[in-house]
């Protein structure tokens, strides 16, 4: 890779800069494109979740349910578990995923990202989406019953 | 601004340095991109296997619920079957997607993709996902 970060010495003796490179329609329209997928990738961070809260909420709530129609069946801890790891999973993945789509979107800032392209609507609904999760966690860690 | 706002204007030609220069960032951008994409790639795989591991898990369970109601007919062992095959189908589909994904990281990388550790955040969350795939199963066919 040319470190586009230095003026070059130019083979045809012209010399260019990074901005130069960053101005370019097509660099700028790649740039753009890229920060456009980091989103895609947030957004696809989001459903990954989704999947797992359902998974883990559904377990959970499924076995207080039978639990209550027999009253002679002892509760199993094993099916807790299970739901409090896939929701745990799942919160864990979309705080690291929303961590690194700003990070991915600082560095393309860096590059040349116009400041126009605005990214912030992802990653709120992300943030959002984190604090659901975290309630649900606390939720089926406190025994509560929806 | 220049050919930056208007298409218009000549680009700089091939051989000179800027339009190396130019040249080097489409494609670093581009193959940035296409690491993006298999991310996403992977977390639809990670998906299916959630919905694969949801279903088989309630097949197995609700039967297992049915055969204890008073009057329920004889405890069959086809949905529990049933559930364990579709949770372990989960749990091959990705780690077969996990190995494609760090197949094709590594290809990217011999193109010139740097910082390949960055990637690697959907490759963790799918070997989370397959270690509690594998406790599923486990739980399954103990019963």
């Amino acid at each position: 890779m040319t470190d586009i970060d230095e003026p070059q010495p130019a083979s045809g003796g012209e010399a260019f800069t990074a901005a130069e490179v960053a101005n370019d329609f097509r660099v700028r329209g790649a740039l753009v494109r890229t920060a456009m997928s980091s989103e895609q990738s947030l957004m696809s961070w989001i459903r990954t979740s989704v999947s797992l809260y359902t998974f883990g909420f559904a377990i959970t709530q499924f076995f207080y349910y039978m639990a209550g129609q027999q009253e002679t069946a002892q509760l199993s801890a094993g099916p807790r578990r299970l739901g409090l790891a896939l929701v745990a999973t799942g919160v864990l993945a979309i705080l690291l995923g929303t961590i690194d789509h700003v990070a991915r979107i600082r560095a393309l800032r860096k590059i040349g990202l116009p400041a126009n392209v605005q990214s912030y609507l992802p990653f709120g609904s992300a943030g959002a989406f984190l604090l659901i999760g975290i309630a649900v966690l606390v939720g089926i860690s406190m025994n509560w019953h929806f | 601004m220049g050919y930056a706002t208007n298409p218009q204007t000549p680009l700089p030609g091939p051989q000179s340095a800027l339009g190396v220069a130019i040249r080097n960032e489409l494609e670093r951008l581009v193959t940035i991109r296409t690491a993006y994409s298999s991310e996403r790639s992977l977390k639809s795989w990670m998906r299916t296997t959630v919905s694969l591991y949801t279903f088989g898990f309630a097949v197995a369970k609700f039967f297992d619920y049915v055969a204890q109601q008073p009057g329920a007919l004889q405890d069959s062992v086809g949905p529990r079957w049933l559930g364990f095959a579709l949770v372990v189908l989960g749990i091959v589909s990705l780690v077969l997607g996990l190995i494609q994904y760090l197949q094709r990281l590594a290809t990217m990388g011999n193109l010139g993709l740097e910082h390949l550790w960055h990637y690697m955040l959907p490759a963790i969350a799918a070997a989370v996902l397959a270690a509690i795939g594998i406790a599923t199963a486990v739980g399954i066919s103990l019963n």
